[in-house]
């Protein structure tokens, strides 16, 4: 049968460096980077929406989306 | 702000809106990987490619019509009280020679048989499949099926059609109207395939109710943008170093790979998907319940004028061929169509040699080749047919799609003041509307091109980008549905981590 040492006071404080360092690996490497990926897609689509947007309203020429497509012919 | 009990409830929102939802979601996800790989290389798109019939199999001179085009008017103008017309058209189908009446630019046509004069429209079954069989080459009908068609040349919701089963050299469903034999559509089997996932997993469209499953594919939608709002409140509520979320927690969530990959997915993919659901929520309005606007049919005038007179003679077929025997090319078929037109202010002939050609235009008066009105003229043609005839502008040219010879022909573009800023293409050679784009058309292009990925115009990489997405997607639906039904292995490690002695709780 093993026996459980009780933490040093100096183990503890170590600890609680590590604690706050994986902490902080693991919301810098995953989390905040895919929060990131996320906002950074949603903000390009929008700006590229716009940028269309005023080309088709303002213009003469209708620029048609490059679909291989039409969704209804009729 | 949000206290324990707010955050479980929104838990379980999260939790339950996700696993309800996952038969929508995921139809809509499988089923624009389907409809992106059938129409990937498509050549012309839904619209196919067909060989159209050159020739009526029975040589049918039109000059054996016994009814001459001024008796029909007479008719019109008499029997049916009809002042003005479109235009008078005496085709040949099959053994069969027709006169074929448009009396406004978007009512349904009439039928006279040329050698009787008797009204033949809306057209019988037989006569459906004379016509069916003379569309495409080397086709045979294999059957008639009666049905409806939104089509956006007719000012009727649903034009009475058929869809006829053609085999042969190019099988195809062909949707042809009842009143005159017109093709306003052709189906291969990638368009058929196309449109059943469409109707069925895009846009779920199960019956012709279009009020109850719009209202169902709406409240799905909303249901998924708030299942996406939900999540990254969780997600923020369960982020490393919030006061609520115990280390020991954390770690739990480390340990489990599904709540892992669920987080990171919904977190980058998240955004996306609510963007999409908005973007497709605007293009099934314009699809569906609101297509008659968007597809330009509020532009129509209701007091359209324009045309020629039923009280006027018209030179008969034998006429014309003779005028036009010097200029018309040489063949061993006879001429397959004559249209009588007003053009402005001249009479015009809209001669088909070829039934896969489009057709030649000359000058009543000479006899002279009209290659293309002036611009002009062809706007003030169809300013007639425009609400509130408004003003226009001449605003270039393009070949647009036209689907009775399933081909792009020249066209005009003018834009018109009328309430929706439509701009109508009118074909060059006769004046005809092909296409009208009101301003909510003009603003769908960059709609559509957000909700199929078509950023960079390169297939490769867009399409790359789409999939990436629909696998996003996907595994945050597999991650979910594994959080709520997890393994033995994985209860069996939540249960050790809840034990005495590993603290904490999630939020």
């Amino acid at each position: 049968m093993s026996r459980v040492t009780p933490p040093t006071p100096e183990a503890v404080r170590n600890s609680r460096g590590d604690d706050a360092v994986r902490r902080w690996i693991a919301l810098t490497n995953g989390d905040v980077a895919a929060l990131l990926v996320g906002a950074a897609l949603v903000l390009s689509m929008l700006t590229w929406f716009s940028w269309r947007m005023v080309q088709n309203v303002s213009g003469d020429r209708v620029v048609e989306a490059q679909t291989s497509a039409p969704l209804h012919v009729h | 702000m949000f206290g324990a009990r707010d955050k479980a409830r929104v838990a379980s929102w999260h939790r339950w809106l996700g696993l309800g939802l996952t038969v929508p979601l995921a139809g809509w996800v499988v089923s624009a990987a389907v409809m992106m790989l059938v129409t990937m290389n498509a050549p012309n798109g839904l619209a196919g490619v067909y060989t159209l019939n050159p020739y009526n199999s029975v040589d049918v001179r039109l000059d054996e019509a016994t009814v001459d085009p001024t008796a029909v008017l007479r008719k019109l103008a008499t029997e049916h009280g009809i002042k003005r017309i479109y235009w008078l058209r005496l085709q040949s189908r099959g053994p069969h020679l027709w006169y074929v009446v448009k009396p406004t630019p978007y009512a349904q046509a009439m039928v006279f048989d040329a050698r009787t004069g008797e009204r033949l429209d809306p057209l019988a079954d037989v006569l459906l499949q004379v016509v069916a069989g003379e569309a495409l080459a080397g086709g045979r009908v294999a059957g008639l099926e009666s049905a409806t068609e939104y089509n956006r040349y007719y000012e009727l919701d649903r034009v009475p059609v058929v869809r006829a089963s053609i085999i042969g050299d190019q099988p195809a469903t062909l949707i042809i109207s009842r009143d005159e034999g017109r093709t306003l559509r052709r189906l291969n089997a990638d368009s058929e395939r196309f449109n059943w996932w469409y109707r069925t997993f895009h846009v779920n469209q199960l019956t012709d109710h279009i009020g109850l499953w719009t209202t169902l594919l709406f409240a799905a939608a909303f249901g998924v943008i708030a299942l996406t709002l939900f999540g990254y409140m969780l997600f923020w509520w369960r982020r490393p170093g919030n006061a609520s979320t115990a280390l020991a927690a954390r770690s739990r969530v480390l340990r489990q790979p599904s709540r892992n990959w669920h987080r990171k997915l919904g977190a980058v993919a998240g955004g996306v998907l609510a963007l999409q659901l908005i973007v497709g929520a605007y293009l099934w309005i314009s699809l569906g319940p609101l297509e008659d606007p968007f597809r330009g049919k509020a532009s129509f005038s209701a007091d359209w004028g324009a045309g020629f007179t039923t009280e006027r003679s018209l030179d008969g077929p034998a006429t014309v061929l003779a005028r036009l025997s010097a200029v018309l090319p040489p063949s061993q078929k006879p001429v397959q169509a004559i249209e009588w037109r007003q053009l402005g202010e001249q009479d015009a002939w809209v001669v088909t040699s070829r039934m896969d050609e489009a057709p030649r235009v000359f000058a009543a008066a000479t006899g002279v080749p009209i290659e293309a009105l002036a611009p002009a003229v062809a706007g003030e043609i169809v300013r007639h047919e425009v609400v509130g005839k408004p003003s226009f502008i001449y605003a270039g040219t393009s070949p647009q799609l036209w689907m009775d010879l399933n081909r792009p022909v020249p066209t005009y573009q003018f834009r018109f003041d009328d309430p929706g800023r439509t701009d109508v293409y009118v074909a060059q050679n006769t004046g005809q509307i092909i296409q009208r784009r009101p301003f909510f058309w003009r603003m769908f292009g960059p709609f559509l091109a957000v909700h199929m990925f078509s950023f960079t115009g390169i297939q490769a990489v867009d399409v790359t980008f789409l999939a990436l997405f629909q696998f996003a997607i996907l595994g945050m639906i597999a991650t979910g549905w594994r959080l709520q039904f997890p393994g033995t292995r994985d209860l069996r490690e939540v249960r050790e981590s809840d034990s005495p002695g590993a603290s904490g709780s999630d939020a």
